[in-house]
């Protein structure tokens, strides 16, 4: 195929993106420093959660939809703490340190869940993340304040037990993002924030050269060849699924400090669909994902959230179609990207099948017999 | 094998006094801070003067504490310092009293009873329902 | 002995027998907190009828292979459309709803087409791509649904004057059409809706004559083994496409039959979700990804409205707090899941 075309076909998402933004962005009429700190913000507060979502690509794992367990164990974190009056930076680290045992319990029993559903580990991953909002609202609408004790009475419902659906996070309110704020410009920058973000990418880029790592990568493009490797593919890919899921828990407090309000029962529900479209957006697929992908994604993907109720609103008159055309965007871009995944991924195979055939048929005409080498095939 | 055993224990171990500590350190205390008569062990310490109150360096509210009035003040941390300036007339009278204290991590509320304080009680600070 | 109590549990299914026994034990606390019996059972029948059609729309598509179908929201436009046009044209009663079923059929064929060549495209992941597939279908419907020209006052904002409500009544037009139809009344508190369920038995009947059909047959073997039945001169993706179209027609009369039984037609974000019960029916009735049998969708419709109609009434008086929701939430998904992780034979 041209290769001009299959590049066009390949990064479609993200050229569609910047097209909508072109588009978009003049009609919304926002002034360009708005625009700049609001992307800046929503930089710095979505990026390392849409960081932890790699890990799993890379292990062949597809779309861990299983982040949303990360985040109700960071939320769990953030109520404990809430509860217990701790404030400011002590705060952040106390709940990621509390988030870790929980986080690392959800990703063994999403991993383990997930083996067990070979091949179609995204569905599965998808339903998980239902069946623990159902498991996660058993535990926060009626277990805290009955089985786990929870003093600060500001917090629960007035029914004496279950908590509230927003507790304010006043406490570690931006503590992270002000540690160090700089002004460039007119964007006020979280630096500590950022060493944070940076942090993992170094972890991440690390992480891909240890023997862990280049294990996963072996999973991710074979499973078989893996296996015979002597790798032990279960537990490989469960491992992968928790880190996943504990840096989903880190990615989760690390929002939840910059918005400084906790909206117990739907924080989490939009943010694994946010994360993967926005993943999705910066260019990558279902077995692909670096690290310039979900920058890229989350400023493509939230422009054009931050632009499109406004811009539908001087398209049609109705703000409310921006609202809709926001969500639409989100879903479709994921339909599409996978869509095109899945279809690339088939006609690959054809090709390959194919190619095999073609190198068969000629051997077969060979004077020596024929046959083929199947060991040196399929690398 | 048990290296690695011993060395995952003691990262745990770690991980638990990092987290006491900061616990600790990050606890939020609300001081209710009282201008009000008390008394101790039978003995009345009574307020006399309006004071200017200063905790950690910040001002507390933003003029001198009423006789028979209470004012509070947010801290995070175990250890604090409190000024206090007695005013008269809406003009400072006498020293600068300088306290410091420290606040159990195990209080959410405490009460600071600022003529107890002054007669160099050591009970001025208790702790709230 | 052993060995055939074995058998029979393998057949049942752990979760399934659970979740029977749950209900079983619903019903016979109910009494001793002031739910009545009788009209839960009425409760029952009635949400039997509203939804066995939804979860019969589901069989073809697993037959053929193609899994379960998360992206039933597309039927359900098709349905909806289907229900505000027939509605527009101001068509009463019988009329009014089989035009409604018709309209919609046609526009389920389309949609279905269009929705069966994507999954050609995609065998394999079918069941993450419908699922998006359909949430993105709902969010486009959203934006049409305030921007389609529909005038009929019984539909559209007060204010504005432009764009549909969010709910629609169908009193005055078809409300109860099949529910009363020959409406069985069994003393005071059980009134069979017994046109709905003949409605629900004819539709089984079609399908299960379907598959006795040579399309019918041909569709099962694409879906046991692809291979085999391309051998056999088969072809495999237009049997596939055949599927959806099917599952999608039966989805979108399967939602009227919902409308006219709840009383109201909901567009927007209602259908979102809409996939996920009917699927979570269906697997507790006994079906997998690959294998459904059509006494599944009878089985698993009544656990599973069992559940919903008797797990906030009876819970909820037992201890005085409103846990269905989440316990709704965490049995639906859960049948999902565990049907996900069954060991399926691959498919090529």
């Amino acid at each position: 195929m041209n290769p001009i075309k299959k590049w066009l076909i390949d990064y479609s998402v993200p050229i569609m993106f910047i097209l909508i933004i072109i588009f978009a962005t003049p009609l919304a009429g926002y002034s360009m420093s708005f625009l700049a700190n609001e992307i800046m913000t929503r930089m710095s507060r979505n990026t390392f959660l849409v960081l932890s979502l790699i890990i799993p690509v890379i292990a062949g794992m597809g779309m861990n939809f299983g982040i949303v367990l990360g985040a109700m164990a960071g939320e769990i974190a953030l109520i404990l703490i809430t509860d217990w009056h701790i404030v400011g930076v002590p705060g952040v680290v106390l709940a990621m340190l509390i988030s870790t045992p929980i986080a690392i319990i959800f990703g063994y029993f999403s991993g383990a869940i997930l083996n067990k559903a070979k091949g179609r580990e995204m569905v599965t991953s998808l339903m998980l993340g239902f069946f623990m909002n159902g498991v996660y609202q058993l535990f926060v609408l009626y277990g805290m304040g009955k089985v786990v004790p929870i003093t600060n009475k500001s917090i629960l419902l007035s029914r004496g037990y279950g908590i509230r659906n927003a507790i304010s996070l006043d406490g570690i309110r931006q503590s992270l993002d002000n540690v160090i704020k700089v002004n460039i410009w007119g964007i006020q920058i979280p630096v500590m924030t950022w060493l944070v973000i940076t942090a993992l990418c170094l972890f991440i880029m690390w992480f891909r050269k240890t023997k862990l790592g280049q294990d996963m990568r072996t999973i991710g493009q074979d499973m078989e060849v893996a296996r015979a490797s002597g790798i032990d593919v279960d537990r490989t890919r469960i491992i992968s699924i928790i880190i996943s899921t504990v840096l989903a828990s880190y990615g989760m407090i690390i929002y939840l400090q910059n918005i400084g309000t906790l909206n117990t029962y739907n924080s989490h529900e939009q943010i694994g669909f946010f994360c993967i479209a926005a993943l999705l957006v910066g260019g990558a697929s279902v077995s692909k994902a670096t690290i310039p992908n979900a920058f890229i994604g989350v400023i493509l993907f939230h422009t054009v959230f931050v632009v499109s109720p406004r811009a539908g609103k001087e398209l049609i008159g109705d703000a409310q179609l921006g609202e809709y055309f926001r969500v639409f965007i989100t879903y479709g871009v994921i339909a599409f990207s996978l869509a095109l995944y899945a279809w690339k991924r088939k006609v690959e195979q054809e090709n390959e099948r194919r190619s095999a055939l073609g190198l068969h048929r000629a051997s077969l005409q060979k004077p020596g017999g024929g046959g083929i080498n199947v060991e040196k095939m399929g690398n | 094998m048990l290296k690695k055993w011993v060395i995952r224990c003691g990262l745990v171990v770690v991980l638990i006094i990092l987290g006491v500590f900061l616990y600790i350190v990050g606890k939020e205390h609300v001081i209710f801070i009282d201008n009000k008569d008390i008394t101790i062990d039978g003995v009345t310490h009574s307020a006399t003067a309006a004071y200017e109150i200063w905790i950690d360096g910040k001002q507390v509210g933003r003029s001198a504490l009423a006789v028979g009035k209470r004012n509070s003040a947010s801290v995070a941390g175990p250890s604090h310092v409190i000024e206090l300036q007695a005013i008269q007339d809406k003009e400072p009278v006498g020293e600068k009293i300088v306290k410091e204290f420290r606040i159990s991590a195990r209080d959410y509320q405490v009460i600071l009873n600022i003529p107890a304080l002054v007669a160099g009680s050591d009970l001025f600070l208790s702790a709230a329902e | 002995m052993l060995v055939k109590i074995q058998r029979i549990l393998g057949t049942i299914g752990l979760p399934r027998l659970l979740i029977a026994l749950f209900l079983l034990s619903l019903f016979v606390i109910a009494p001793f907190v002031n739910v009545r019996v009788d009209t839960s059972i009425n409760d029952l029948i009635i949400r039997f009828g509203m939804n066995a059609v939804l979860v019969l729309s589901l069989v073809p598509m697993i037959k053929s292979g193609c899994g379960l179908n998360f992206g039933l929201q597309l039927g359900v436009i098709a349905g909806l459309l289907g229900s505000v046009i027939s509605l527009e044209l101001k068509l009463r009663g019988f009329v009014g709803f089989f035009t409604a079923i018709s309209i919609s059929i046609v526009l389920a064929v389309i949609l279905g087409w269009l929705y069966g060549q994507l999954l050609n495209r995609i065998k394999g992941d079918e069941m993450v791509v419908a699922t998006y597939v359909g949430f993105s279908a709902v969010s486009f419907m959203c934006i049409m649904w305030l921007i389609l020209p529909f005038k009929s006052p019984d539909m559209i904002w007060a204010y504005g004057g432009q764009g549909l409500r969010t709910t629609i009544s169908t009193e005055g037009y078809w409300y109860h059409i099949l529910d009363d139809f020959l409406r069985i009344n069994l003393g005071s508190h059980i009134a069979v809706p017994t046109g709905t369920i003949l409605f629900f038995a004819l539709l089984a009947l079609i399908m299960w004559a379907f598959f006795r059909t040579k399309a019918g047959t041909a569709m099962e073997a694409v879906g046991s083994n692809p291979d085999y039945a391309r051998s056999c001169g088969i072809n495999v993706n237009r049997v596939r496409t055949q599927s959806v179209i099917l599952s999608t027609v039966f989805a979108a009369i399967g939602i009227i039959v919902y409308e006219q039984s709840f009383g109201f037609i909901q567009l927007y974000n209602a259908p979102l979700m809409m996939s996920f019960p009917a699927i979570a029916a269906i697997l507790l009735g006994g079906a997998s990804v690959t294998k459904v049998k059509m006494w599944h969708v009878v089985v698993g419709t009544i656990l599973f409205q069992g559940i919903l109609t008797m797990t906030p009434s009876v819970i909820n008086n037992l201890i005085e707090s409103d846990m269905s929701e989440t316990i709704r939430i965490i049995i639906s998904n859960g049948m999902i899941i565990y049907a996900l992780t069954r060991k399926m034979k691959v498919r090529t």
